[in-house]
């Protein structure tokens, strides 16, 4: 009985607290639909209007690729940097993850408005393309996502084993890492490239500081329109977060397909 | 060991680059004046000045606020989500990280469709003949808009820790006949107060490091910690790095220590326990 | 051609600055499964993986069939290696997976079809071919790791504690799977190992280590019935062990200076004599517990002067009750003197 009435309240409390943080994101939604909303309790009418005017807008296209570019980019920077040291730290030498731990830490003592401050310091006046910069530090300031992504990616197997297997087997470190790890750690590198798109992906506060309005970004541009039209900004922002529900969703469905091959595995071992 | 130096370069690289060289910069920076002379002038100016000094005070009781209100509803949400289906679970988790991540210019444009001046919120307050209902654009405000990301960040912090509670427990205390509030006061709560600390450290550094909703919402015109420190990169009339690079380092400090100290007794407690 | 398959000599292993393995030498002969057994964290691991070519900084010399090998890296050692886990490539069917070493060697594609096709009809594992491991039982994983390393005839093949995650009962059975191939295909294994029953079991000979030393080298009835320190006759078996004053306290002889230890197997007590009666120790007392373990039962025996002794006798007639006051015999000849 106590059980049941604890699943009640716990129904209810996880409603309010959805209802609370999808507030702002439906009002968004349906603005984006309203003909006007202006000191209405809902809209005067509903239209396709402001969709099919952002779509043709060559500003939103061209911040829209400016911000795929970054997130590519960066991913790449990111997997380049950080897949050695995990895989290193995984397959020889587990004592390095405790000296990694700061990495976990470091968007709270450091996060990118106060990094900014030493970048702009260092770089602003040297002969070194901003951009770079930028794309460099959006690639630092991910590092703890895409660390502990790719690092969950090592979980799964024993790969110090897999890898000495390779090894004893006659490869080379090289080739053994490409033939025997890679393959085995795909989806988790994935879903760590997932992650890192995202993050640079909606990127603002060094894209703006160390380019100001040289590179417009999604971002950068849905701020302006912020400024100035704001069912074309509304509209703006439903695209956006479907974009992220769409990276969720695929997630999700990772998972999911993932957890499933686990149980079964699990029931694979223990028949004989 | 040239194995060892292959696979650290890029990462070591990276690391020097954009974290080590800068912050140094940043700390050495913050000792000098707009001339270049080493001198602590930049510290004098954000103690003894009332704007700056509201600026630190604004950051601390936003987040402070934030972070504590945030903490009771993530706790209560991260034991309610425990209590569903998998599938549900897992399904809200992923809402929950995604409204995280919704944070910044997104949200504070969503809370200003909702309460800005032209918004839903005023429209019922004002048929109802209600004034003085919550302004967006002001200290409350923000303290109220961080709600918005600091409360599904708890959640993801804490579910893990609550769904990981041994269902044991509850067991074993049943059998021993002891009441479920003597079991939450004497063996659960002890054992998540660490984590408690930890998210708590967490959710108020969060709120004190946001730069990207506050700015989007009030531009300059709320002043805190890291808008202060935008401006003073940015603006055109005031920019002054190397003030900027005293906020920023007085940041950095006081937030190694908290986290530090969180870590600390994170960890005495681990001991104890273990 | 020499009976020996490998040879260690003085090796000395630092690990983060430990000395773990100090002047280690042994010899293990061609064709025969040798056991490393030892408590974990006696090296047995770390030595294995110094032969394999794994660890990084190795003092002294690994010889293999005469060759002097610990110079070399692990890929170029012709050494196969069995993990705990199996280390399967999951990516891979179980075809691939054997036949992944013959194409490292970039062998022709018909020799590697012809001999993967022979070493799985071995193993028993033709129809599982195309199978993925995480499709395999523990027995099968275990049979591909046997025939991925064997494809290659290495000249040694060591395996890593391969049964410690595994079912009592499974254990069995796969320990047994081993020692058959290991004979059928006249294999040289060593084999670590925590367990000392899975030792006893199936090698021809045991290397019994602690503390990165060899303690002791023999067949697995040489070191149950004369362990030569009291670490091993305590890690081995179920050994009484005595003092010179505790076997005196008995009525044994011993000279006055005689500070050995001695130990007595529980399952050397009778309860009658055969001959002469001088040849035998005789110790009376009560019966202080019985543990009924089947095919066996165990006592807990406390002598008429205090001193508790363990003493086992085969499930053949009625067990003695607790408390039953009763004399057993020794021969003088089972009381073995051991090393400190």
């Amino acid at each position: 009985m106590e059980k049941h009435i604890d699943r009640i309240i716990a129904k209810i409390v996880i409603t309010l607290i959805s209802i609370y943080l999808a507030a702002p994101i439906v009002a968004t939604i349906m603005y984006s639909f309203a003909k006007s909303w202006v000191n209405t309790i809902l809209p005067d009418g509903w239209t396709f209007e402001w969709y099919l005017q952002l779509i043709t807008n060559s500003d939103f296209l061209s911040a829209l690729a400016r911000s795929i570019i970054l997130g590519f980019v960066t991913t790449i920077i990111a997997m380049c940097c950080f897949l050695p040291v995990v895989f290193y730290a995984n397959v020889y030498d587990e004592s390095i993850k405790a000296k990694l731990r700061f990495i976990t830490v470091l968007p709270f003592t450091i996060p990118g408005i106060v990094l900014v401050t030493g970048l702009v310091r260092v770089y602003a006046n040297l002969p070194v393309p901003q951009m770079l910069v930028l794309l460099l530090a959006i690639s630092l300031l991910s590092l703890p996502v895409t660390y502990q992504a790719l690092d969950n990616a090592f979980i799964a197997h024993d790969f110090r084993a897999m890898f000495e297997q390779a090894l004893i087997l006659g490869d080379s470190p090289i080739k053994a890492f490409v033939k025997v790890v890679i393959p085995n750690i795909r989806v988790g590198m994935f879903i760590a490239m997932l992650l890192t798109f995202t993050n640079a992906f909606g990127e603002y506060v060094l894209t703006n500081i160390i380019l100001g309005g040289n590179y417009e970004t999604l971002k950068i541009y849905m701020y302006r329109l912020m400024q100035s039209n704001g069912q074309a900004s509304s509209v703006l922002t439903t695209v956006y977060f479907f974009f992220l529900a769409i990276i969720s969703i695929i997630m999700i469905a990772i998972m999911k397909w993932q957890g499933s091959k686990k149980a079964e595995e699990v029931e694979d071992t223990k028949k004989l | 060991m040239s194995t060892r130096l292959k696979i650290f370069l890029p990462f070591g690289l990276l690391i020097l680059s954009v974290l080590v060289i800068p912050v140094c910069v940043m700390l050495i920076s913050s000792l000098q004046n707009m001339d270049g002379g080493l001198s602590f002038s930049n510290y004098h100016q954000i103690f003894f000045s009332r704007y700056y000094r509201g600026a630190i005070y604004n950051s601390i009781s936003i987040s402070l606020i934030t972070s504590v209100v945030s903490l009771v509803v993530s706790m209560v949400g991260a034991w309610g989500l425990t209590k569903l289906s998998l599938s549900t679970k897992n399904i809200l988790i992923t809402v929950f990280n995604m409204s995280s991540s919704f944070a910044g210019v997104p949200l504070a444009f969503s809370l200003i469709i909702l309460f800005g001046n032209a918004g839903v919120f005023k429209a019922i307050t004002s048929t109802l003949h209600i004034h003085d209902a919550l302004n967006i654009y002001s200290v409350t405000g923000m303290t109220f808009a961080y709600t918005f990301f600091e409360i599904p960040l708890g959640i993801m912090f804490f579910f893990p820790v609550l769904d990981s509670l041994s269902k044991e427990w509850f067991e074993v205390s049943d059998v021993l006949g002891a009441s479920k509030t003597f079991l939450i006061g004497k063996v659960i709560f002890p054992i998540i107060l660490p984590n408690i600390v930890e998210v708590f450290v967490l959710l108020f550094a969060n709120a004190m490091g946001t730069y990207e909703t506050a700015y989007a919402l009030m531009g300059n015109n709320l002043v805190s910690i890291p808008t202060v420190i935008g401006s003073l990169i940015n603006g055109e009339l005031i920019a002054n790095v190397p003030l900027a690079c005293a906020f920023a380092t007085l940041f950095t400090v006081i937030m190694t220590i908290i986290v530090w100290l969180g870590n600390r007794v994170t960890n005495i407690k681990g001991r104890r326990i273990s | 051609m020499s009976s020996i398959s490998l040879e260690v000599k003085d090796l000395a292993i630092n690990l983060s600055g430990n000395q773990v393995i100090k002047d280690m030498n042994f010899k293990i002969k061609k064709n025969t499964l040798t056991t490393f057994l030892g408590p974990s964290g006696s090296g047995k691991t770390t030595v294995l993986r110094a032969i394999a070519g794994l660890n990084q900084k190795i003092a002294g010399k690994i010889l293999l069939d005469d060759t002097e090998i610990q110079n070399l890296a692990a890929n170029q050692r012709n050494i196969g290696m069995i993990f705990q886990s199996y280390a399967l490539f999951p990516n891979l069917s179980v075809f691939e997976n054997v036949a992944y070493g013959l194409r490292v060697r970039k062998e022709p594609k018909a020799t590697i079809k012809e001999k993967v096709d022979a070493i799985l009809k071995t193993v028993n594992l033709q129809d599982k071919e195309q199978s993925y491991p995480e499709n395999l039982s523990g027995g099968q994983k275990q049979r591909v790791a046997i025939a991925r390393a064997m494809v290659l005839e290495p000249k040694i093949l060591l395996l890593d504690e391969p049964l410690s995650a595994l079912d009592a009962k499974i254990r069995i059975e796969l320990r047994n799977q081993i020692r058959e191939y290991q004979q059928r295909l006249g294999i040289t294994m060593l084999f670590v190992t925590h367990d000392q029953a899975e030792a006893m079991a199936i090698s021809d000979e045991i290397i019994v280590m602690d503390n990165g030393k060899v303690q002791q080298q023999g067949s697995p009835l040489e070191i149950y019935t004369h362990p030569q320190n009291i670490f091993i006759a305590k890690f081995i078996g179920n050994h009484n062990i005595l003092d010179a004053a505790q076997l005196r306290s008995l009525g044994v002889e011993l000279a006055e200076n005689d500070k050995s230890n001695f130990i007595i197997r529980p399952e050397l007590f009778q309860i009658s004599i055969t001959g002469d009666s001088s040849d035998y120790m005789a110790v009376s007392g009560k019966v202080k517990n019985i543990s009924i373990l089947g095919d066996r039962f165990e006592y807990r025996f406390i002598t008429e002067n205090g001193l508790e002794l363990k003493v086992e006798f085969l499930n053949q007639q009625q067990a003695f009750m607790i408390e039953t006051a009763i004399t057993f015999y020794v021969k003088k000849d089972n009381i073995e003197r051991v090393g400190i």
